[in-house]
């Protein structure tokens, strides 16, 4: 399996600051400064420690006291667009609540591959080359063992990389309102081979020295850079 | 929820994490409380591991301005030695570097700024060799604008006020003839 054969599920920048407390005066001119932008912006949600917007239906942006994130579903590969808005938004975002700097920022990417059932996903993670595990019966089990998951964490000069391969589960259920006309209500199950890349820094970082479009453009690179060496055995 | 799709969580155990959760709902912990956290600033080149992967200018900016500030410490260097000529050369280095910086000026307001006050500190002096104070400034300056490319022109009027105190003059060469125009018209 190569990082080709997976689809992004979802992508999701996040900054952590000291808390902010101007977004308990400031949230209407944060807001207001980033519908000029993005005219389609839309309230979702506001409360006194968050506020969240949603832009068309697949990308979402929170602001809260202690951080803010921009997350979108089934984003095209490049997020292009993805990292455009998010640079928009933390400069409005710094801008109107006065941060300076932020305490981490981190980039997440969440691929996957659907299977038909728990057990070909389980199979698929447990016959690549990066599980093992000792024959036999163990703790009175025996075969093969479900819902894998493997990790790996790397963290050096002040940033890190966390990677992630499990089996998912996801369930969709439509329930329709009274006098409903529309298409009759079908439940839907998902299993996925579930990748998940998540870059970060440990150490704090000026806001004058960040670019999302930079940092997520690189971060996309690597992530396309080195995968396979991972994926490849599958 | 009626009317909408509703979602279900996974089955999890305790231990799970919830990759799915819409980070709306994600708890949030601080990040000044995990042991892992490094309290000093993270640097520009540890930030930007693979600069020839991020955009174009950003690169160039980053490349050239790490050449630009190596070139300035050879200037001091040889300035300490006694050679004269050797300082002067590597400050001709630093000023042939002007240009591809200019061109990265779309980074901000405050890197252009910067980046315009060395360009005319470099064209006003008319190939006249700098004081050690003035090397000195000039390297600041390249400095700080590589360790914050990003800086506000707040920050960048201070850097370019900075090279005037050594004697720089950060004006464009046709300022003085505007200004003298103007003078003599009795507009300014």
């Amino acid at each position: 399996m190569q990082l080709a054969d997976l689809g992004l599920f979802q992508a999701v920048a996040e900054a952590r600051f000291s808390p902010a407390y101007g977004l308990w005066d400031r949230a209407g001119r944060l807001w207001s400064s980033l519908k000029t932008a993005l005219p389609d912006l839309r309230m979702l949600n506001a409360e006194l420690n968050q506020t969240v917007f949603r832009l068309g239906n697949n990308c979402e942006f929170a602001a809260r006291l202690e951080n803010a994130s921009i997350s979108a579903f089934k984003p095209p590969r490049t997020l292009t667009q993805f990292s455009e808005h998010a640079d928009q938004f933390f400069r409005v975002l710094c801008d109107v609540l006065e941060i300076y700097e932020y305490k981490r920022v981190g980039f997440r990417l969440i691929f996957a591959r659907q299977f038909p059932t728990i057990q070909e996903a389980s199979a698929a993670l447990l016959t690549s080359k990066v599980l093992r595990w000792p024959e036999g019966k163990h703790f009175n089990h025996g075969g093969d063992p479900i819902r894998p998951e493997w990790a790996l964490r790397w963290e050096n000069g002040g940033s890190g990389i966390h990677i992630r391969l499990r089996v998912d589960e996801r369930k969709y259920e439509f329930e329709p309102p009274l006098v409903w006309e529309g298409p009759p209500p079908e439940k839907k199950e998902l299993v996925t081979l579930t990748y998940d890349v998540d870059s970060y820094t440990l150490s704090a970082v000026l806001v004058t020295q960040m670019s999302f479009v930079d940092w997520i453009r690189q971060c996309v690179h690597l992530v396309n850079r080195d995968s396979d060496a991972f994926l490849g055995g599958m | 929820m009626a009317g909408s799709v509703r979602f279900i969580e996974p089955v999890q155990t305790a231990t799970d994490i919830r990759p799915y959760e819409p980070t709306t709902k994600a708890k949030v912990v601080s990040i000044e409380d995990s042991l892992r956290f490094v309290p000093e600033r993270i640097s520009i080149d540890d930030l930007y591991t693979e600069p020839m992967a991020t955009g174009p200018e950003l690169g160039h900016a980053l490349r050239g301005l790490a050449s630009a500030k190596g070139a300035v410490q050879d200037s001091l260097d040889a300035l300490q030695r006694g050679e004269w000529i050797a300082s002067d050369d590597a400050m001709q280095r630093v000023q042939a570097m002007m240009p591809e910086l200019f061109c990265c000026r779309a980074l901000g307001d405050g890197f252009g700024a910067v980046v315009n006050a060395l360009k005319f500190c470099f064209e006003n002096a008319k190939g006249g060799a700098f004081s050690k104070e003035q090397i000195v400034a000039i390297g600041r300056a390249v400095e700080r604008v590589r360790a914050e490319p990003f800086l506000a022109f707040g920050s960048a009027v201070e850097i370019i006020t900075r090279l005037e105190d050594s004697g720089l003059n950060v004006d464009p060469p046709a300022f003085a003839t505007l200004t003298d125009l103007l003078d003599v018209e009795g507009l300014y």
